[in-house]
């Protein structure tokens, strides 16, 4: 039961994540099919695999998702933005529902309201559609002529079994005067079965009979699909009903009614007639690439297991090509008619893909993350052992043995890279999953803002870390909802300042120096430096002069101070700042760094760059009092020696010049609680002419801290502290180097 | 199971109902096909892998696994994706009989089958000549 259940919820968020795809693709394309199939696909499992517990709420929210949906499908109501609200707002709440019984095991007391709020809401639009159709929902109902037609009718249309395309057509009686001739439409049906026209109501008197007025009704039968003949009455919807409907084949109307006749004395093909229409039929179902290539292969079995049991086996490969689409196995049975002989010539036309694999969407493998992390411990591990390995075989001295040790040793190492690297990559997914949600929150802010905002994803192939994807989701959402919020005008404004009404919101991701980085830019209003330094100064954040003496960069940097965003107000300034502080942390916290750019009146553009995982750190090692460290690459900004003399010291505080800008400087040992280097140092960067300084970039600004020396780059596995050792402020963790030493991994922004 | 590994063409019944499955395993035994039984999806789908069946005949509503779900997970697999499947049901809607099919089954039958249609849809299936009484 619980790993059915497990399941249930892995493929219930999936589910909802494709069905709000396929909805925004429809809300923007209301004649996409392919998305209304989705989407309707979609609700029906959901329906059948939530019915499977006891959900009821879920259930029925779906079920009426699904009757909305069919009525889409159906085209007999259109996709509208009230609609689209309305099914966002079912699938929201399933979401939620959803992650409920992730975490408790059960729907929320409140959800049967819940979803009865949400069902009347939707069958609201299906009454809306059912009245547009002039009858009671419902395909069977629709057209109940269907059903009362009389057996040889039945056989006339020949599709015993099979779904076809019910026609009801009352042309307007004026018709003859708007050009339509309702004949002629038929003739555009494709695949016309049956037609029948008869008086609409009961014929008047001769005497009163207007000969001008169209008084007849047409119903008709196709074979061809429900899209194929709506284009034929493109003209006229508004006075006929098109829907699909199955005909009981001759079988299994008798099999609804007992008794029936004995299978000796059963019309021989009858049923093997009606189950390769089926067949057909199946393959025009709709359905994901992978389903109906499996579906295909199904049919194909089948259609050749019948063929055999008929007495006609055909080549396997050769069925398996005919079971392309409908029409091509329609015309390979037609080719070879049960009634007639054995076909004289081979199967017709060979399509070009006998049974090809489908392009199935690359699948995912869900691994657990412990054991993931199990296996990046034991990778980091190895490496340790392999670097400890190279002095070893040093030791052992000349000769073949250490030669031979020595190339094995040389194999080991690369073979370790490689499999760190493998190992690495496993955890990487494409940044399409933080991208997904974009869309929608894009469509919702904007229609809430009435503002029109256009979303350009770059980059989702992008890949990183999933840690990093977790850390990079509630950033981006904010940045996004922030920029139509704040940075992009409503459409007036933007008109009267010569922009185009609709704003372009740009979301851009690519990988850049071991790291991926994602912008965030908008073509709004921009932030106003001036207007950030009064809110600071008003804020209390800054004295007036202190605002003053800020560059321009800096102020707008000051989004990201934090307090500066808790106002309630700041909306006003036409810049942004909610939760920017928030933004910061998160991205700070994972080892990235957050830049911001924006040009008053054009736009601003909100840089976020992380590292690629949060595994594998990439390190500087730097040295100070005899021991090691690592400093984190990502937020090292250069690394240079600085003469003594150029290091200005005003009481204990010191500070260098750096491109020109003043740069406070400390020392790593002062920071660690070490006594200072008097000139004797161990590092080659002592001896009182120069001190190595590394770049620490923070968001705050520079700060230059020196080292006695600084040694290689490398990439190590973070090991977070443990123990009493966790209460350690400043340390982002342990990690063990190559050849086996360990070093302590700073966290500058705390030490600082 | 009374299995008769003779070669005949082997159905694997599907239903969480003990009479359905005698019925069925008596009719189709007596037409000369050997059957298997599961009483859910999850059971249907481990019989089906332990001995990939010619034909599965599958109920709908079960309970642990539907008949839908057995069929999608069975059409999902790459030995059994296209085994054919008939799904049967108590229910005679076109909507249902469409579920059946999106599902991955190849025919719709309403329950309760009548003996000499579920014989004759299960030779179809399975290739079996129509004309031979008993055994295929």
């Amino acid at each position: 039961m619980s790993e059915l259940f497990d399941q249930f919820v892995v493929e219930a968020q999936e589910l909802l994540e494709t069905a709000g795809g396929a909805l925004l693709a429809l809300e923007r394309d209301p004649a996409d099919r392919a998305s209304v199939d989705e989407l309707f696909r979609a609700f029906h499992t959901l329906k059948g695999a939530s019915g499977l517990f006891d959900m009821a709420p879920f259930t029925r929210l779906v079920h009426a998702g699904e009757d909305t949906l069919s009525l889409l499908r159906d085209g007999r109501h259109g996709m509208t933005p009230e609609l689209a609200d309305r099914l966002f707002r079912t699938l929201d709440q399933c979401a939620r529902w959803v992650a409920a019984l992730e975490d408790t095991g059960a729907l929320p007391a409140d959800a049967a309201q819940a979803a009865d709020t949400l069902v009347r809401g939707l069958s609201g639009v299906s009454a809306e559609g059912a009245a547009g159709g002039g009858e009671a929902a419902g395909e069977a109902d629709a057209f109940p002529w269907v059903a009362a037609l009389a057996r040889e009718d039945r056989d006339g249309v020949g599709m015993a079994g099979g779904v076809i395309t019910a026609i009801d057509y009352r042309p307007d009686p004026e018709c003859f005067f708007t050009g339509d001739d309702p004949l002629a439409l038929f003739r555009r049906v494709p695949d016309l079965r049956w037609l029948r026209i008869e008086p609409a109501e009961p014929l008047p008197a001769l005497a009163q009979m207007d000969p001008y007025r169209c008084m007849l009704r047409f119903r008709a039968l196709s074979g061809a699909g429900v899209e194929a003949v709506m284009p034929a009455f493109r003209s006229v919807p508004d006075q006929v009903r098109i829907g699909s409907v199955t005909l009981m084949p001759a079988a299994a109307s008798a099999m609804a009614q007992p008794p029936a006749k004995p299978i000796a004395m059963a019309p021989p093909g009858s049923l093997a007639a009606a189950m390769l229409e089926e067949q057909a039929r199946i393959l025009d179902l709709p359905g994901s690439a992978a389903e109906r290539g499996s579906r295909s292969a199904a049919v194909a079995r089948a259609v050749a297991a019948i063929l055999t049991a008929l007495g006609r086996p055909a080549d396997r490969a050769v069925v398996a090509a005919a079971c392309a689409d409908a029409g091509t196995l329609r015309r390979f049975l037609a080719d070879d008619p049960l009634e007639n002989g054995p076909p004289e010539n081979g199967p017709p036309e060979k399509p070009a893909v006998a049974e090809a694999r489908p392009a199935s969407p690359r699948r995912a493998l869900r691994v657990e993350p412990e054991r993931m992390d199990a296996l990046m411990a034991l990778v980091g591990e190895l490496s340790v052992m392999k670097g400890q390995l190279g002095p070893l075989v040093r030791r052992v001295g000349d000769g073949e043995v250490t030669r031979d040790m020595k190339a094995f040793s040389a194999r080991l190492d690369s073979l370790v890279g490689d499999l760190r690297h493998a190992a690495l990559r496993l955890r990487l997914l494409p940044l399409a999953r933080v991208f997904d949600p974009l869309p929608r929150l894009v469509r919702d802010t904007a229609r809430r803002l009435d503002k029109t905002v256009e979303l350009v994803l770059d980059g989702a192939e992008t890949e990183a870390d999933k840690d990093i994807l977790d850390v990079l989701g509630e950033p981006l959402l904010h940045l996004v909802r922030n920029a139509i919020d704040h940075g992009i005008e409503a459409p007036e404004r933007r008109a009267a300042s010569g922009k185009p009404p609709g704003g372009t919101l740009r979301v851009h991701a690519f990988q850049d120096k071991g790291g991926v980085v994602v912008e965030v830019s908008d073509d709004g209003a921009g932030i106003d430096p001036a207007a950030m330094r009064k809110a600071a100064v008003a804020k209390g954040l800054l004295t007036p002069d202190a605002a003053a003496a800020l560059g321009d960069d800096d102020a707008v940097r000051l989004v990201f101070a934090p307090g500066f965003s808790t106002a309630g107000s700041v909306s006003d300034l036409s810049g942004r700042g909610v939760g920017m502080d928030a933004v910061r942390t998160a991205v700070e916290r994972a080892g990235g760094r957050v830049e911001i750019a924006s040009t008053p009146g054009s736009g601003t553009r909100v840089r976020l760059s992380l590292p690629l995982t949060l595994s594998i750190t990439r390190v500087v090692v730097v040295e100070a009092a005899g021991s090691f460290y690592g400093i984190p690459v990502a937020v090292v900004g250069g690394v240079q020696r600085v003469p003594r003399a150029e290091i200005r010291g005003v009481k204990r505080a010191e500070s260098i010049v750096l491109r020109d800008r003043v740069v406070p400087l400390v020392r790593l040992r002062r920071l660690l609680g070490q006594p200072p280097d008097d000139g004797g140092g161990h590092g080659r960067g002592g001896g009182g002419e120069a001190d190595c300084v590394v770049l620490a970039e923070l968001s705050d600004g520079p700060v230059a801290v020196a080292v006695d020396d600084v040694g290689e780059r490398a990439d190590v596995v973070l090991r977070p502290m443990t123990g009493v050792l966790r209460g350690l402020r400043g340390y982002a963790g342990t990690a063990v180097l190559g050849d086996g030493r360990l070093i302590l991994v700073l966290d500058l922004r705390e030490l600082l | 199971m009374s299995a008769n590994d003779t070669g005949g063409p082997r159905v694997l019944v599907v239903d969480d109902a003990v009479t359905v499955r005698a019925f069925s395993r008596r009719v189709l035994e007596g037409a000369g096909f050997v059957v298997d039984e599961a009483v859910n999806g999850i059971e249907g789908l481990e019989r089906a892998m332990a001995v990939p069946p010619d034909l599965v005949i599958v109920d709908v509503n079960m309970r642990k696994m539907d008949g839908y779900t057995m069929l999608r997970v069975l059409r999902r697999d790459p030995v059994l994706r296209d085994v054919p499947a008939i799904m049967i049901s108590t229910e005679a809607k076109d909507s249902d009989r469409e579920q059946a099919l999106l599902a991955g089954a190849n025919w719709y039958i309403v329950k309760p089958p009548r003996p000499e249609v579920l014989v004759e849809a299960a030779r179809l299936l399975t290739g079996q000549p129509l004309a031979t009484e008993g055994a295929p």
